[in-house]
């Protein structure tokens, strides 16, 4: 397994959106990172839409409507390039068969565009169902077998293959509730690394046989999770500052298995991957507000080489269904990030997006440019999973207390306690040499050690 | 001195000092917790409704309102969780013959097809906290199994949750099995997709968009 010893991006200032020192060519003619940003969009079916055996010629039906309306705004617009991204409801990927149909029926709706002008790519993003059974049996599960499977049956009609993993949730969860450092460390570190290792293998394989590209896995279930527990006033916004920072150390990962990105749009630790291993990553920030609010809106925009809505349920509104006016602003945001590159303003664009969400929230913090290169450092100093996990949690709760101190980021009276908090909770990790699992196998049962090769 | 005694536990459990072992709060540290403070209480002869009433349910009552404000945070309800629990071991026999009773049953858990339990538990520790009994069915839960717990615990109320827009909509056959098999029964419903509108569409009592919320309809209720 490969492992980063330097940093593909080591100077803040080369870190900008649209550029990535190692392009993805997605689909012939469509190269990701190699100087502009397209859009990526997803969509959801209605609220309360429901997925069966009763169901399924409907949801089929609806899913190649939302891949049409699109695509058909796209080729009014001009819009040669963009990504379609599938978020796989859990019925799809526990009925494989359902899943394959969805892929297939939007790939036949890209088909029908590419005459006309638009050449769409496919990213078929499997959901990862192993956890519905608590505690989740990571490798040996009948659930384990139907994420592969739908791997395998949707890789014919996708560009790129991706999932938001959730190995060491079971841990991850309380340890956030907790808002106890070390067990979100142990967590990610060690836990969530290592079932990625195991998974991301065989995505990678399945993949290469399909001639596919393996994008990436987002730390979705942890750090989103923790941004969304902040957003809500539920745990301190630098706890979920912090996470996010643990957060890329683990999805590095799939990058060292041999994802090549472009890595997920949810995945706000993509900068790090970017700066650590250069592949192109996609970014949702403020036009993603119809699926999620957040603090970082802006900033995630500033070092993005695809740029998403995240998910948007589909719905009339007065400017078309939902997912062609998603499109629509999304193609909007790109086209004044790729006029900013043409006239050479592309850094003056990029820090004033960074500058205007650092100054308001410490999570945007994490993200900008210097922050993602010291992370990033921080990640690859070490090679073993937890120890750089824990690194990563040591750099961010230092860039923090340092952006308090000389007041570039504002910080709520009340969560600067947590600080100190965090630091204590991370001492287990830190004095455990070598013994983490048996410390936090007794502060957090409801995992199996075997089920992470442990 | 009874009332002083009652008013420590109930700052412990508001403060989450579990016992006198427990390094949190820090500035409570070696001080006495829930655990030492509620047996000292039984020991003098306090009832245990008693303590439940004017120490515990005080004590949770004080964190969940703080915790309504936005003046802390998650951790700090679960450990005011923890500091109850530390209590409740030692009034819990009181419970079970009968001597002391709850203020009501609530049965929880999030519905079919939904795995999220974050909002679920915590929603069933400031109950608990309220002085009711928690039936925790976890998640993923048929509308059968809401069923079969309702009656097995007659005049229960119930809670629902859900995360996920594609699973919400599980929630009104819920209701409608819920109240078809023990009609009268009490529906709350919560979860961040919802609203106090789809509750009222699919025949909710109430809908909380937090666990203070979802006590306070229990206390109205019950």
């Amino acid at each position: 397994m490969k492992k980063f010893s330097s940093l593909a991006i080591s100077k803040a200032d080369e870190l900008v959106f649209g550029v990535s020192p190692n392009p993805v060519e997605v689909k012939p003619g469509f190269v990701v990172g190699a100087g502009e940003t397209f859009p990526e969009l997803n969509y959801i079916l209605p609220h309360g839409s429901e997925v069966s055996h009763a169901t399924m010629d409907q949801v089929e039906h609806v899913y190649g409507e939302m891949a049409k309306g699109a695509l058909e705004r796209a080729a009014r617009l001009g819009i040669e390039h963009f990504v379609i991204e599938v978020e796989q409801v859990f019925e799809m990927t526990a009925y494989p068969e359902w899943g394959e149909r969805i892929a297939r029926v939007t790939r036949e709706a890209i088909q029908q565009y590419e005459d006309k002008g638009v050449h769409a790519a496919l990213r078929m993003t499997i959901a990862d169902i192993r956890d519905r059974v608590r505690p989740p049996r990571n490798r040996t599960s009948t659930e384990t077998s139907l994420v592969l499977e739908s791997f395998e049956r949707c890789a014919p009609y996708a560009d790129i293959l991706a999932i938001e993993s959730t190995g060491g949730k079971e841990v991850h969860d309380p340890a956030l509730l907790m808002c106890d450092s070390g067990g979100v460390v142990f967590a990610l570190g060690e836990l969530a690394s290592r079932d990625m290792a195991f998974l991301w293998e065989k995505i990678v394989s399945i993949a290469k046989k399909h001639g596919k590209i393996a994008g990436g896995d987002a730390a979705c279930g942890f750090a989103n999770t923790a941004m969304q527990l902040a957003n809500k006033r539920m745990i301190p916004t630098v706890f979920a500052a912090m996470v996010r920072a643990v957060g890329a150390a683990r999805s590095l990962v799939a990058v060292e298995c041999g994802a090549t990105g472009p890595d997920k749009d949810c995945a706000y630790e993509g900068p790090m991957l970017k700066a650590i291993a250069g592949i192109p990553i996609a970014m949702e920030g403020k036009s993603a507000a119809c699926a999620h609010s957040s603090r970082i809106g802006n900033v995630a925009m500033s070092c993005c080489d695809l740029w998403s809505n995240e998910s948007v349920p589909y719905v009339r509104l007065f400017g078309g269904y939902s997912p062609e006016v998603c499109l629509e602003e999304l193609w909007y945001d790109c086209k004044l990030l790729n006029e900013s590159r043409r006239h050479g303003q592309e850094r003056v664009l990029r820090d004033l997006l960074v500058s205007s969400d650092v100054r308001t929230s410490v999570e945007a913090l994490m993200l900008a440019p210097e922050s993602v290169i010291r992370i990033s450092r921080a990640i690859i100093s070490s090679e073993d999973y937890l120890e750089r996990a824990l690194r990563a949690a040591v750099e961010a709760i230092a860039i923090i207390e340092e952006a308090v101190a000389n007041g570039t980021s504002q910080v709520p009276e009340s969560e600067l306690v947590w600080l100190d908090q965090m630091k204590l909770g991370l001492e287990p990790v830190q004095s455990s040499s070598g013994k983490a699992v048996d410390h936090y196998a007794a502060f957090y049962p409801d995992f199996i050690p075997s089920e992470y090769g442990l | 001195m009874s009332t002083e005694l009652l008013k420590e536990i109930a700052t412990c459990i508001e403060r989450g000092k579990v016992n006198a072992a427990s390094p949190y709060p820090p500035d409570m540290k070696g001080k006495e917790g829930a655990d030492e403070l509620v047996k000292k209480a039984l020991d003098q002869g306090i009832p245990a409704s008693e303590i439940l009433e004017k120490a515990l349910i005080v004590g949770m009552s004080a964190i969940g309102q703080k915790f309504s404000r936005n003046e802390v945070f998650v951790p700090d309800v679960l450990m005011a969780a923890k500091a109850m629990q530390a209590a409740m071991k030692h009034l819990r026999p009181f419970f079970d013959s009968g001597e002391a009773k709850h203020r009501g049953t609530f049965i929880i858990g999030t519905v079919q097809g939904d795995l999220h339990d974050i909002g679920k538990n915590l929603v069933a520790m400031v109950i608990e906290g309220g002085g009711y009994k928690v039936v925790d069915l976890g998640v993923d839960v048929s509308p059968e199994k809401f069923v079969d717990a309702v009656k097995q615990n007659p005049g229960a109320s119930v809670g629902l949750s859900a995360l996920l827009t594609t699973t919400m909509i599980n929630m009104e056959k819920t209701v409608k099995l819920v109240k078809e098999a023990m009609p009268g029964t009490k529906v709350i419903v919560g979860g961040a997709p919802l609203t106090q509108e789809f509750a009222d569409k699919i025949g909710a009592d109430a809908y909380s968009p937090d666990p203070q919320g979802a006590l306070e309809f229990l206390n109205r209720t019950n």
